[in-house]
C-alpha cells in the first residue's frame, strides 16, 4: 500500500479555529471565542506533541446505548426552553462524550494518499461550502453595517423563529444528533478505495 | 430585487449545491468519491475528527444554548 509518511506539522485546523476565535472576539461573542480558542490550543498541542494527549484506545458506544442517549437528549431539547440549564447541561455532556469518543490516536506511520476521485470530491465540496460561507459573511457584514437583519438576514436570523417552537427544535435535534452519531461512529478508512 | 432576495437566493443555491455534490458522489463514482468515502478518509487524523466535532457541537450550542 502506497502512502505518505505522517510528518509532524501544524494542522490547518489550528489556523482555521484561530481565525474563527479571533472573529468571535471581534463580534463580541465571548463564549464562542473561548470555545474556539480552547479548541485551537488543543489542536496546536496535538500537532506538536500528539503523545501528550494521546490514547490508543477507541471508546465505542453500543448502538442501543447511543439511541437511548440521543432520545433523552432530544427530549430535553424539545421539552425545555432554549437557553435553559438542562439544555446547556445536556450539550456539555454530549460534547465531553463526543470528545472522548473521537480523541483516540491511530499511531499510523503512513497515511494513504488521496485518490483522484477524493481530490475531485474535495474540490467540489470546497466550492460549495466556500460559497455558502461567503453568502453568510456578506449577510452578516450587511446587517452589521446597515443595522437591519430584515434586509440582510443571516442563517441564524432566518432559523431563529423555528427554534422557539418545539417542532422546530425537534427537527434540528434529530438532524444534529444523527450527524453527531455519524461523526463519532464512522470508521476511519485506512486503505485506499 | 432586494438584498434580502439576493441573500435568500444565495442560501437556496448553496443548499442545491450541497445536494448536488452529495448526489454526484453517489451517481458518478468514476468521477467523484462519495461523501461517506471522503469523510472516512478524513477521519483518519485526530485533528480532523476533533475539528469536525467542534464545528458540530458549536452548531448545537449556537442554536440551542447561546442567547
Amino acid at each position: 500500500m502506497s502512502g505518505i509518511p505522517i510528518r509532524r506539522r501544524v494542522s490547518p485546523w489550528v489556523v482555521l479555529f484561530g481565525v474563527i476565535a479571533t472573529w468571535h472576539v471581534w463580534r463580541g461573542a465571548g463564549v464562542d471565542s473561548v470555545i474556539f480558542a480552547v479548541a485551537t490550543v488543543l489542536l496546536a498541542v496535538e500537532s506538536i506533541r500528539p503523545d501528550w494527549l494521546g490514547t490508543r484506545h477507541r471508546v465505542r458506544v453500543n448502538g442501543r446505548v447511543g439511541l437511548v442517549v440521543c432520545l433523552l437528549a432530544a427530549a430535553v431539547f424539545v421539552l425545555t426552553p432554549r437557553y435553559s440549564p438542562p439544555t446547556i447541561a445536556v450539550l456539555v455532556v454530549l460534547g465531553v462524550g463526543a470528545f472522548f469518543m473521537a480523541w483516540y490516536h491511530m499511531h499510523q506511520r503512513y497515511r494513504p494518499q488521496l485518490t483522484r476521485l477524493q481530490r475531485n470530491a474535495i474540490h467540489v465540496w470546497l466550492i460549495v461550502v466556500t460559497f455558502l460561507l461567503l453568502v453568510e459573511f456578506a449577510a452578516y457584514m450587511g446587517a452589521t453595517a446597515s443595522g437591519s437583519d430584515e434586509r440582510f438576514p443571516t442563517i441564524t436570523v432566518l432559523l431563529d423563529p423555528s427554534f422557539d417552537h418545539p417542532w422546530g427544535r425537534a427537527l434540528f435535534a434529530a438532524g444534529w444528533l444523527l450527524g453527531g452519531w455519524a461523526l463519532v461512529t464512522v470508521s476511519p478508512r485506512v486503505d485506499a478505495p | 430585487m432586494s438584498t434580502r432576495d439576493l441573500i435568500l437566493i444565495g442560501y437556496a443555491l448553496s443548499l442545491i449545491g450541497i445536494f448536488l455534490a452529495w448526489l454526484a458522489g453517489r451517481r458518478m463514482p468514476h468521477r467523484l468519491a462519495s461523501a461517506g468515502n471522503l469523510l472516512a478518509h478524513m477521519m483518519q487524523t485526530r485533528s480532523t475528527r476533533f475539528g469536525l466535532l467542534v464545528v458540530w457541537w458549536w452548531l448545537g450550542w449556537h442554536y440551542l444554548a447561546s442567547d
